[in-house]
Order: structure tokens, then C-alpha cells, then sequence
């Protein structure tokens, strides 16, 4: 082309700073500028000079960009438009270049676009100019519409996915230089656009240490379009414009753009990746440390609960039981001890829940089931004292659902207490079903009082009917196919199987096979106490382990001075030592007390205390007996009271002799009485009841000398 | 320690269980047991069940409660017994004077 192409050109915008920013666009330029302030001036311009091209803003007032198109081109066919849009344009480009105009900028844009189009006009009108039909000219314009819109609409679409993405999108020349640079890198990087195209990319969002590395990587890539890094997606660390370093993954790839290689990399900030990361970790190796904790207060708690909750070291023959606890430590319990002769009592229970809370509860239970039965206690009282101490100490929500049974070897009978479980089975040996024994208390540890109404379930038993106690954990083990295991199943095993003595080996077995490999989900228990009644007392109590052995034949001497004379249980200890020696003792511990006390008594309160029994004789007085008897007793300083026992034991008969002697004045004993009291006398029974108990009571010395012997 | 005891429910009977051991230690307790009952009630009944150890201190105590709910018009149950004490009421006519229940 002859000619330079300058065009006249006509900028058009209602905002004084763009349209300012416009004009400064062309000062290197060899276009000719003119500035209009609306569509009014402008044209008006337009009729007193011609132009080649009119830029102008869509947003106007009054007249907007489009109208001015339209009028325009009706007085100026040969004109050029150009708009410019901004983000609230609200036309599409189909709508603008029907309207006439040629092609549309969207803001922001930068000179260099301008000026691209502004020459493509330039070109235009060359083109023109060589063909002068304007048939022609319109139709390269539509085509030139055509295509730009084209362009536009992919220059659209690449504009809106640089826009939106989320990482930054950088583009550098092979010179080193960022080409490009989209929103999401200003965000990540904090430079804005214009701060950093034609920089040096390294120099920019590489840390330091790494630029040596960098470079090299370059010159590589540079020559031949590859590089470690090329094609891959690594991760990288970052320098923001505060200086400040951070996480990064970087995905590079290379292109060609007129012989010289670009690179294209996407940046992704992971800081927050890498801090779940990094806090995850930690989470972890706490959960590790946490775990290995519980384990080992686990073991240990599990130490102390094997030796708290003893084992049953005597359990008879007729009676079988049968534990699984999920873990070492179990909720539920079986336990039996002997209450008084001829008594056992057992118990099967099953805390809520299992491992270590639901086992917790087992320590006070047992303990309290264990010493009230060697005491004597009847069940009903034991039950009471384990309801309140769970009532106390278990949480809302826990309880204990336990079954209790005393069961009398003598009279063959079963007195049956229960709580909360399920059922209990009583089935003779041909396996029919005697009794249902259901539930009719809350578990234990639920009301403060265990009910007034509550009472045993008596079931006379014949030789072979076995009393069936279990939990329900029994009852809802589970199989692969998640069924359970059932009541009836549980029934129907107890009466079908006919063979009395392995009945309860089978229905372990059956539950066992049942389950299968299904994991034990639930503590259970289940026991069976056969009614034998070839077993009796003797040789039940012969099995039993004695808590102190001494010989058949023994001596006991001591002497009480007064601050022994003081202690409450002094007899009571006494009695226990003597009965504790033999079985054929044990027997006879209520008249051994019974001789013992009185005698004591005696030794004490006349010897001793010197107190006068008369006063014995009325209620006033016996209260002022009562009362003198503890003063004296406290204040006292002197005085002994000598025991001497001698204890002869033979198969079932034994002997025990008695010496008390006291330091006291002694009494009259002539007139102590051989006859029987009055009726309603108060004093004097005491003497009468030992000597109706024993072979011979004899008094001697001052009075102060007693000697009984009592045989059985 | 205070020795259980509990009022029916429609108010006319008392019931004082015996613990353990029933002997001159268990003079105050069992006073207390029925202290303030005395015109509540009609009758009365004290539970031995789970009492092994007896001596005639106790015997004494239960004249004297005897005797404060009017003597021979007082109406005293002595229940569940062991064989044992049951002996030792009878040996001092004690069924005489209460009325014995197993």
C-alpha cells in the first residue's frame, strides 16, 4: 500500500477520564483523533468532516451507542463503528453488528487490542479502496462481520474460562516473559495484571533458591520444548508479591507460536491442601497414642478385675454355668456361695452394655453377695444391699437385670428372685417344661427400694429338674444371616434333647455352632442347677475349702482386761473362730453363742460392772441398766475376765467346755435359780436358757468362777 | 446401725427386721425401731429372718416392748425364725407369750 494508513477517527464516550484514557491510546500514533462527549456532538461532528471510524461507548445517556450506530450509518453508510462494551452490557455481539457496527471491544482492554482492530480497519479501507463497488465492500464486511464474530465468540469463550478459573493461568514467551496473566494469578500471586506482563516470569513468582534451578531448565526448554517439569504436574513452591512463600502445584506444558517455544502453566496454591494434610497427621498419630492408652489401662483394669471378682472355687456338681464376655472383662456375672446350712445362693446377672462400664458394676456386687452370704443373710436382704449400692454408685441408664435363687439342699426347694431377665426355665428330666419364671421387678439398681410386694417364686424340685437361668445376650446372639438365636429355639432345645446330664453341654455347643463366625456382639451367661437329692448337706459342706483349718481337738486361752471389754463383737469373733474350726462345730454356732454370751455377760455386768439386776425387773429400769451398763463400761480401768475354752470334735458330736473366771467380788449363787423363771420375769433367763442348753454349769469360787459344758 | 423397719400400707403394722445378731448391743437400735409406733399401731411383727445370734438380753427386750404395747392385749408376731432361736423361745415359753410364725 502508497499510502500510510492513518485514519481520521472519532471517540465517543460520556466518561471523561475513559474517554481521555482513549485519545492518550493514539498519541504515538498517525491516527487522527477527534472526542465527542455524547452522541449528539457527535454527530455533528461527523457532518462537518469525514471520518474513517467512530469509537464508541454503548452507555450513554440520552443517545447510547447503538442509536448512534443506527443514525450513524443512515447518514454515513461508509462509516465504521466500533463499540466498546463494559460488564453491564446487556447486547450481544449478534445484536451490535446487526445494528450496524462493525466489531465490539469489552473493557477492560488494552491498547494493543485497540490499535489491532483500528489497523484491521485501516486494512479494511485498502481493500476497499481497490475495489470501489460498495456491493463489494459490504459484502467483504459482512464476511469480515462474520469472521470477526467468529473470533469474538471464541475470544469470548477464552476470555471467559481465563477469567473464571480458580488457578492462575500464566503464559511466557521464550524470552522468559510472562505473556499472559489471568484474574486467579492476581488473586494467588497478588500482582495485577499490568504489573507484571513482559517481566521476567522466574523473577517473579520464584522463590530465590530456586532460580539457579529455574534456568537452567530454560535454556532446556528453549531449545528443545521439554523439560522435567514439561508435561507434568508437580509440586513447586511459590513467591507471592508480600514475599511470602507458599505450596504449589504447577502443571507446564510448551507450544509453538511462530517458531519459538511459549510455555503454558496452570498454578494451583495447596497451602490448604497441605494443611489438612499436615493436620490430619496429627490427628492421626494422636488417635495412635490414644488407642495405646485405653490398651493399656485395659490390661491393667483387667488385672484388677480378675482379682476382685473372685472365682467360684466351690461349685458343686449339680451346678453348671457357662461364660462368654466380648472382652477379658465381662458385664455379666455368676456367682454362688453357701448362706446358712443346707443353703446356696446363686446369682446370674448381666449389666447393661459390656466391656469395662458394664464389668465395673460386677466389683460390688460380688463383693457384697459374697460377704452377706457367709454371714447368713437371706437372699432377699443380699438383694436389697446390691439394689441399693447400684441405686447408688451406677449412673441413670446402667442397671443390673439378675437373677437370684436360694436353694435348699434339705427340702429340695427353690425360692427364685428375678429381676429383669428374660425368663427362667424349669424343665424335669424328661425335658418337660414346669415353670415359667418371668420377670416381675425392675433389673437392680433402678429403685431406691427393692418393691415391698416382691416375692420369691417357690418351685418344688424332683430329683433331675433343672432350673435354667440365662441372660439375653443368650438369647440374641446372632448368626451370619443376622437371625438370633431365639427363645423358642432355647426352649425347644431344652425339651427335646432327652439326655438329662449332657443337656447343657449341648446347648453351649448349639449356641457356639450358631453363631459361628459372626462376632460375639454381647456378654452372655447361662447356668443350670440340677436338683440332686442324693446330695445332702454333708457332703455339699465337705467340699467346701475351710478359710482357717485348726485341729479337731484344741485349747483357747486369753484374757479380756478393759479396753477389750469395750470392743462390740468380741463374742461374735469368739463364735466365728469356734466355728470356723470344723464343720460339726459350725452347727452348733447359735447355742455356742448363745452359752458364751450369757456367760460373758454375766462375768462382765456382775463381776466386773457390779451392776444390780434387780433393775432388770422394769422397762424404766432396764433402760437405766442399759445406760449405767455403758457409762461403767467406758470409765472403766481395772479388771480381767479370763477364757479358757477346750473344743472336742468327733465325726458329727463334739464338746466344748467353758472356763470364765472374773476379778470381781463374785455373788451369791446359792439362790441363783434351777427352776424356771416367771414367765414374765426379766433377769434370771439368761442362766436358765444355759443351763437348759448344757450337760452342767457349775459356779465356783466367790461366785466368780463359771464352768458349763455343753454337748451335741 | 438403725435396725429396717416399715409401716403396711394401711397403717396398722409394724414390721422390725432383725439383723444379724440380737443382743444387748442391739438394745437402742431396736428401741428406736418402734419409738413414736407405740398408738400407731395394732400389731406388730419382727422379722428374724435373717437373725442367727440371739442371747437373753433379747428376750428382755422384747418383754419390755411387750409391755409397752399393753402387756397381754399387745398383739406381736416373732416370724422366720430359725430353728435354732425357735428352740431357745421355746425352751423360755416364749410362744406364750407371743405368737410365733414361720
Amino acid at each position: 500500500m502508497i499510502e500510510a494508513s492513518s485514519l481520521h477517527i472519532l471517540i465517543v464516550d460520556d466518561d471523561m477520564p475513559s474517554l481521555n484514557t482513549l485519545q492518550r491510546f493514539f498519541h504515538k500514533t498517525d491516527h487522527l483523533v477527534t472526542v465527542a462527549n455524547n452522541g449528539a456532538e457527535a454527530l455533528t461532528i461527523l457532518k462537518k468532516s469525514p471520518f474513517d471510524l467512530v469509537i464508541s461507548d454503548i452507555n450513554m445517556p440520552e443517545m447510547d451507542g447503538i442509536q448512534l450506530v443506527q443514525e450513524g450509518l443512515s447518514n454515513f453508510p461508509s462509516l465504521y463503528f466500533v463499540l466498546i462494551t463494559g460488564e453491564s452490557c446487556i447486547h450481544s455481539f449478534e445484536e451490535l453488528t446487526r445494528a450496524g457496527a462493525l466489531t465490539c471491544l469489552a473493557k477492560p482492554f488494552r491498547r494493543s487490542e485497540l490499535l489491532e482492530i483500528v489497523d484491521w480497519v485501516a486494512s479494511l479501507k485498502r481493500d476497499c479502496k481497490l475495489n470501489p463497488a460498495e456491493s463489494i465492500a459490504s459484502t467483504d464486511r459482512k464476511q469480515a462481520v462474520r469472521n470477526e464474530k467468529s473470533l469474538w465468540n471464541r475470544d469470548q469463550r477464552f476470555q471467559a474460562i481465563m477469567n473464571s478459573a480458580i488457578d492462575a493461568i500464566i503464559l511466557m514467551d521464550s524470552r522468559g516473559n510472562i505473556t499472559f496473566w489471568n484474574p486467579a494469578a492476581e488473586v494467588i500471586f497478588g500482582y495485577k495484571m499490568h504489573e507484571v506482563i513482559g517481566k521476567d516470569l522466574h523473577s517473579v513468582i520464584v522463590p530465590r533458591k530456586y532460580h539457579k534451578q529455574a534456568e537452567i531448565g530454560l535454556m532446556e526448554f528453549v531449545k528443545s520444548g521439554r523439560g522435567i517439569s514439561i508435561g507434568k504436574t508437580t509440586e513447586v513452591v511459590g513467591l507471592r508479591k508480600d514475599q511470602t512463600e507458599f505450596p504449589a502445584e504447577l502443571s507446564l506444558s510448551g507450544f509453538k507460536n511462530q517458531d519459538t517455544w511459549h510455555a503454558a502453566g496452570i498454578i494451583r496454591d495447596i497451602s490448604d491442601r497441605k494443611q489438612n494434610e499436615k493436620t490430619l497427621l496429627a490427628a492421626h498419630s494422636e488417635l495412635e497414642r490414644l488407642y495405646q492408652r485405653l490398651n493399656q489401662e485395659y490390661e491393667i483394669a483387667e488385672k484388677v478385675f480378675g482379682k476382685v471378682v473372685r472365682k467360684n472355687e466351690k461349685v458343686e456338681q449339680n451346678i453348671k454355668y457357662f461364660l462368654s464376655a466380648v472382652n477379658a472383662a465381662g458385664g455379666d456375672l455368676f456367682l454362688t456361695a453357701s448362706g446358712v446350712p443346707g443353703l446356696r445362693h446363686i446369682l446370674l446377672g448381666d449389666f447393661t452394655g459390656h466391656g469395662l462400664s458394664a464389668a465395673l458394676g460386677a466389683i460390688p456386687v460380688t463383693s457384697i453377695f459374697y460377704t452377706m452370704a457367709e454371714k447368713g443373710y437371706s437372699l432377699k436382704n443380699i438383694a436389697r444391699e446390691i439394689n441399693s449400692r447400684l441405686k447408688a454408685v451406677l449412673p441413670t441408664g446402667l442397671y443390673f437385670c439378675a437373677c437370684m435363687v436360694e436353694w435348699n439342699y434339705t427340702h429340695h426347694i427353690a425360692r427364685v428372685l428375678n429381676f429383669g431377665l428374660p425368663v427362667v426355665i424349669v424343665v424335669n428330666s424328661s425335658g418337660v417344661v414346669k415353670n415359667h419364671i418371668h420377670s416381675q421387678h425392675p433389673p437392680l439398681g433402678i429403685l431406691p427400694e427393692i418393691d415391698r410386694e416382691f416375692h420369691y417364686v417357690e418351685v418344688s424340685l424332683e430329683h433331675d429338674d433343672c432350673i435354667y437361668l440365662f441372660t439375653d445376650g443368650i438369647i440374641e446372639t446372632q448368626n451370619t444371616a443376622g437371625e438370633q438365636f431365639g427363645l423358642e429355639r432355647l426352649e425347644q432345645l431344652l425339651t427335646k434333647f432327652q439326655v438329662p446330664e449332657q443337656r447343657f453341654d449341648y446347648i453351649c455347643r448349639s449356641i457356639n455352632e450358631f453363631r459361628g463366625d459372626t462376632p460375639q456382639l454381647d456378654d452372655m451367661a447361662i447356668a443350670e442347677i440340677k436338683c440332686d437329692t442324693t446330695l445332702n448337706d454333708h457332703s455339699l459342706e465337705g467340699k467346701e475349702s475351710v478359710s482357717y483349718y485348726l485341729p479337731a481337738i484344741l485349747n483357747l486361752s486369753f484374757t479380756l482386761h478393759p479396753d477389750a471389754m469395750r470392743t462390740n463383737n468380741f463374742i461374735e469373733d469368739l463364735t466365728d473362730l469356734l466355728i470356723g474350726t470344723h464343720i460339726a462345730v459350725r452347727k452348733q454356732k447359735q447355742n455356742i453363742f448363745l452359752i458364751l454370751s450369757e456367760l460373758y455377760s454375766n462375768a462382765l455386768e456382775h463381776g466386773i460392772l457390779q451392776m444390780d439386776t434387780t433393775l432388770k425387773n422394769e422397762p424404766i429400769g432396764f433402760e437405766k441398766y442399759f445406760i449405767t451398763r455403758g457409762e461403767k463400761l467406758a470409765a472403766l480401768s481395772t479388771g480381767w475376765i479370763k477364757i479358757d475354752m477346750e473344743l472336742f470334735v468327733q465325726n458329727t458330736n463334739g464338746r466344748v467346755v467353758l472356763h470364765i473366771e472374773d476379778s470381781g467380788r463374785g455373788f451369791d449363787y446359792q439362790g441363783v435359780q434351777k427352776t424356771q423363771p416367771d414367765l414374765n420375769a426379766l433377769r434370771g433367763r439368761g442362766v436358765y436358757l444355759v443351763r437348759s442348753l448344757c450337760k452342767e454349769v457349775a459356779i465356783e469360787g466367790a461366785g466368780n468362777k463359771v464352768t458349763a459344758i455343753f454337748e451335741w | 446401725m438403725a435396725l429396717k423397719n416399715e409401716i403396711s400400707a394401711d397403717g396398722n403394722t409394724l414390721t422390725v427386721f432383725i439383723g444379724i445378731r440380737f443382743d444387748i448391743t442391739t438394745y437402742s437400735d431396736f428401741g428406736e425401731a418402734y419409738k413414736g409406733k407405740i398408738d400407731a399401731v395394732s400389731s406388730i411383727f419382727i422379722d428374724m429372718t435373717d437373725c442367727i445370734y440371739v442371747d437373753s438380753s433379747a428376750l428382755g427386750m422384747l418383754l419390755i416392748m411387750r409391755e409397752r404395747f399393753g402387756g397381754d392385749n399387745a398383739n406381736i408376731f416373732i416370724t422366720n425364725m430359725s430353728p435354732n432361736v425357735t428352740k431357745i423361745f421355746l425352751t423360755a415359753n416364749f410362744d406364750k407369750l407371743f405368737k410365733i410364725k414361720s
